[in-house]
Order: C-alpha cells, then structure tokens, then sequence
C-alpha cells in the first residue's frame, strides 16, 4: 500500500494483480506449462475513509501457455472485468439510493467530495436502474414469495402522490 | 397508494400503485392480497374510508375491523379546531373588525362631514361607543364654545356616559387637551380641540380593542391546550390550561368532554361508555365538520374500540399498538421519499424507490397502467 499527497489529497493506492491467482492450467490445452505473457496497468477507483482518495492500481495480466501458445486471461475475484469502481462502491450507492431513500444528486456529492471517487449521476443512476430492477413491472404478486412470518393482522391505509410525466419521456412498455 | 401491514409484526407486507382509491381497485388490491397471502386474514385494521371499508367487506366478509383509534382522536379534534376557530372568528375576530369599522367610519365622518349615524352592528359595546360618539358630535355641532363645553360636561355627568367601559381611557386624554396642550374653549381654540376630542374618544375605543386582542390571542393558545391528551400534558401545560380556563370558564365544558373521550380509550371493555355523550358538543350552529365527525364517531363505536375485544381475549398481544392504528408512520417514509425525489415522474420508478425503501412488494393495477400510458400518449400528441 502506497501512500501520497497530490495537490492536498491524501492519495491511498493499493496494489491488485492477476499474478497473485496463478493460473495452474491453461484453459485451452489443460497443461501446466504456463508463463506471464505481458501486463497492462488500470487504475480502479475504491471507496475510502472519508476525505481520502482511495485508488487501486490493478495490473492485468496475460499469460501464455508454452504448449499451446494460447494467450489467456483470468478473472480477479475481487475486480469484475472492465469495471472503473471497485463493487464496494456500487454498492454504497444503491444501498443509500434505494434502501434509505437518498437522492442520486446527493449520492454522487457524497462520493465526490466526501471520498474522492469521481461518478457521475448518470452512472449511479444507471446502477440503481440495474439493480432496482426498474423496467420490470408487475400487475400482481404472483411473482413474489409471499411472508414467512405472516400474522393474520394487518391494516391497510392509502396515501395520495401525484405522478408527473417527465418530458420527452414516453417509453413506458408494459 | 394502498399499502398493507402486518400488524403484529410491524412491516409492510405489500403494496399497490393505484390510480384513485376507488373502490374498483381497492378491492382488486385486497383479491390480489387475499390469493397470495399464506394465512387467512382474522383481523384488519383501517381508516375511516367507506370505500376501503367496502372494497374489505367484498374480499374478506368474515374479517374482524378495527377502525383506526389515531384517525378516530383526529377526526373529532379536527372538528373541534374548525368549531372553536368558528367560535374565535364569531366572539372575537368579527369583534375586533366591527371595532376597526368604527374607527374608519369615524375618520371618514370627520373628513367629508357625512352623517351616516345608523349602523347596523352586532356587539353591544361597539354599539354603546357609537352612542357615545353621537352625542359627542352632538355637543360639538353647537357654534358656541360656552355651550359646547357646557354640553360636553353634562354627557360626562349622564349614567350612559359613566357606565362606558372606555370612560376613564376618554377623560384622560380630554383632560390632556387641556392639561399637557393647553388649549381653551374659545373660538380660535375649538378649531383644535374638536378634532383632539375625536382622537381622544379613537384613543378610548382602540384600548378597547386592544383588550380583545389580548383575550383573542390567549383564546388561541388555549385552543390546543385543551384539545390535549391529559396523558400526553406535562406540568407546565396543565399550568398552561388551569390559568387560561380562569379566563374562559365557558371551555370547561369542552375539556370535560375531550377528557372524557380519550379515557375511553383506557378504560376495560366492561368499563367504556357509549360515545353518545359527544352529542352534548352539538348545537345549531355548530361547524360541518364537527357535526360529521361526531356522526361518524357514533356511528363507527363499536369498530373503533374493537381492538378491547381482541386485546381481552389475546393478552398477549396487548402491548402491540399497530393494532388499532394504521401503519401512519410508512407514509411518512413515503413522503419523504417523494420529497427527496423532488416528485416521482414514472410509475416505473416510484414502484422501484418505494418497493426497495419499504423492503416489500409493490405492484401496479391495470387501471393506473392503463390511465398513464393515456397521459403519456396524449402529451406526446
């Protein structure tokens, strides 16, 4: 773990490579005569301790197999392919977007300011779309287990909200 | 929105995005529920909406109802608020206004020498200071000063004049005229001392005014006082209501019968008295809404104190109170969630927001799709 200052930041790298998962077979020819290829650096952004610029340099490796001469890649466990955050920080989006009802806006100011990790809110939007499940409407709950621990008591209430159609937004397919 | 909670367990179960509460989707709602549910529902607790009510007597005809105890305490305070702001608005604001008229009215008589001396005014006092302002004008309209002021100091002798609450406030600013100003009856000085007596007799009214004002302020602070559950008062609010209940004896009465109401709440089953004794709130000139609400409570008794019946014969869910309210507080988290989001502007994405806040499932009726996608077609036209 490297530590440094860049224009007042305190700046936290941590240090990701393929090399520390192996690979102990080739995927193609299932000999272990393997050998590192070449690599290509990628800086990933994290989420940090607040006010510090967190960044995880990750180094892709390519390997090659001596027997077949296969070039090949493997998966980190920890760094999902082509992605610019780490999960974490996917995470802590959604987790505040749709579990405790902040705004995207705000979100992504936390993340700016608070932790250095430079988002859009169109990206964070489009995590919260993804994993909010957004385009799947249901008209019943047949898709839906039911509760586990259901009492036979229940109220029910209604509350009145307006909902606007947004401008130049007519693509809602049922 | 129509939500359901599990009342022992506090959580929302499911939820429905409808286009109105009708009773169409209400009970397409409750059908939805009632196939998915894993347990038949025993007992239901809801507001006062006859078409929720209707919508669960359709679905689930052997259901036990409870009728919120929140909204029911809210239900008769809010008539009480629109009763007793009536009675503020009638004892005091139009008091107050008739006060203010008379003021106006005497400045315009001064300054186009109009004579409009018949008023038709509804308080005995504005309409005893009018008198007074007559005869006034009376002895001034004299072209002597002698007899003028002749005239003037016999109205001050005459009982009318004595038993005027703004008597004091008015001779001392007319002994001023001539105390602190210096002027004298004469025909240069009457010039300046027939408006000054004019002002003096403003001066008088407006203290007058001002004394209502005061009680109409402290008749405000203690609109909600007594409104108050005495389990809910501390000591300086019951300090609070005792001094202002020296001031309005008459709301005694009222206090008496709030108190009585929110004991009803309290008290065992073998204990709790019929609601009917609300009916002494009633009169003739009494606000709609006080009228409807203590109908409605009558009306629905047996429904409102039927968690009693349940709490007797499960003690062990007594100390579960989202038995007899509705789950209130959800739509609190709703309508931030609403606020955060500056509206929602599809149903695609309140369903997503509300569902994931709420930890439940949240459908759409076909109605609310249907209506929408109309909207949305006829904008885009």
């Amino acid at each position: 773990m490297e530590e440094r200052n860049e224009n007042g930041i305190e700046v936290e790298i941590r240090e990701h490579s393929d090399a520390d998962f192996y690979p102990t077979i080739c995927p193609s020819c299932f000999t272990s005569n393997i050998r590192r290829h070449t690599y290509k650096v990628r800086f990933i952004q994290d989420l940090g301790t607040p006010r510090i610029c967190r960044r995880i340099r990750y180094e892709r490796v390519y390997f090659k197999c001596k027997n077949c001469g296969k070039v090949f890649t493997i998966e980190h466990p920890l760094i999902p392919i082509g992605s610019k955050y780490m999960p974490g920080v996917i995470e802590y989006a959604i987790s505040r977007v749709l579990e405790r009802g902040d705004s995207i806006r705000r979100v992504v100011r936390d993340l700016n300011e608070l932790h250095h990790v430079e988002v859009s809110v169109v990206s964070v939007e489009r995590w919260v779309n993804k994993f909010g499940r957004k385009k799947e409407i249901m008209s019943d709950l047949s898709g839906e287990d039911p509760p586990d621990q259901f009492s036979g008591f229940i109220s029910v209430d209604g509350t009145f909200k307006s909902v606007r159609t947004k401008k130049n937004d007519h693509d809602l397919e049922v | 929105m129509l939500l359901a909670t599990d009342s022992l367990h506090n959580t929302p179960i499911a939820g429905a995005l409808v286009s109105s509460e009708s009773e169409a989707e209400t009970t397409f709602f409750l059908q939805t529920l009632k196939e998915w549910l894993p347990k038949p529902v025993k007992f239901m607790t809801i507001d006062f909406s006859s078409r929720i009510e209707s919508g669960v007597k359709a679905v689930f005809p052997e259901v036990t109802i409870q009728k919120c105890v929140f909204h029911a305490i809210q239900l008769l305070l809010r008539g009480l608020v629109k009763e007793l702001t009536r009675v503020k608005n009638e004892r005091y604001s139009a008091h107050i206004k008739e006060w203010n008229q008379l003021r106006r009215i005497s400045i315009d008589m001064e300054k186009n020498e109009k004579c409009e001396l018949k008023l038709d005014l509804q308080y005995k006092d504005t309409a005893y200071a009018w008198k007074i302002y007559q005869s006034l004008r009376l002895c001034l309209t004299e072209k002597s000063p002698r007899l003028i002021q002749q005239n003037l100091s016999s109205l001050f002798l005459t009982p009318i004049f004595r038993s005027w609450k703004g008597n004091k406030t008015f001779l001392q600013k007319y002994e001023d005229i001539f105390i602190k100003k210096k002027l004298k009856f004469s025909d240069k000085g009457l010039k300046y001392i027939e408006p000054k007596i004019y002002k003096a007799w403003r001066g008088a009214i407006r203290d007058l005014r001002m004394d209502l004002e005061v009680i109409k302020s402290q008749f405000n602070k203690i609109k909600y006082l007594i409104l108050m559950n005495p389990e809910n008062m501390k000591q300086y609010h019951r300090k609070k209501l005792k001094k202002y209940l020296k001031i309005f004896p008459w709301l005694r009465f009222y206090r008496k019968i709030i108190v009585r109401f929110y004991y009803q709440f309290r008290l065992p089953l073998q204990q709790k008295s019929s609601l009917r004794f609300l009916r002494q709130l009633l009169s003739e000139n009494n606000h709609s809404w006080l009228k409807s609400a203590i109908t409605t409570l009558i009306g629905n008794q047996e429904q409102i104190f039927q968690f009693k019946q349940i709490y007797y014969s499960n003690p062990k869910i007594k100390s579960v109170r989202s038995i007899k309210v509705v789950n209130e507080p959800i739509n609190k988290v709703i309508h931030q969630l609403f606020q955060t989001q500056h509206g929602m502007r599809t149903l695609e994405n309140i369903r997503m927001r509300v569902s994931h806040r709420l930890n439940c499932p949240i459908f759409i009726s076909p109605q609310a799709i249907e209506g929408f996608n109309y909207q949305t077609k006829l904008k885009g036209s």
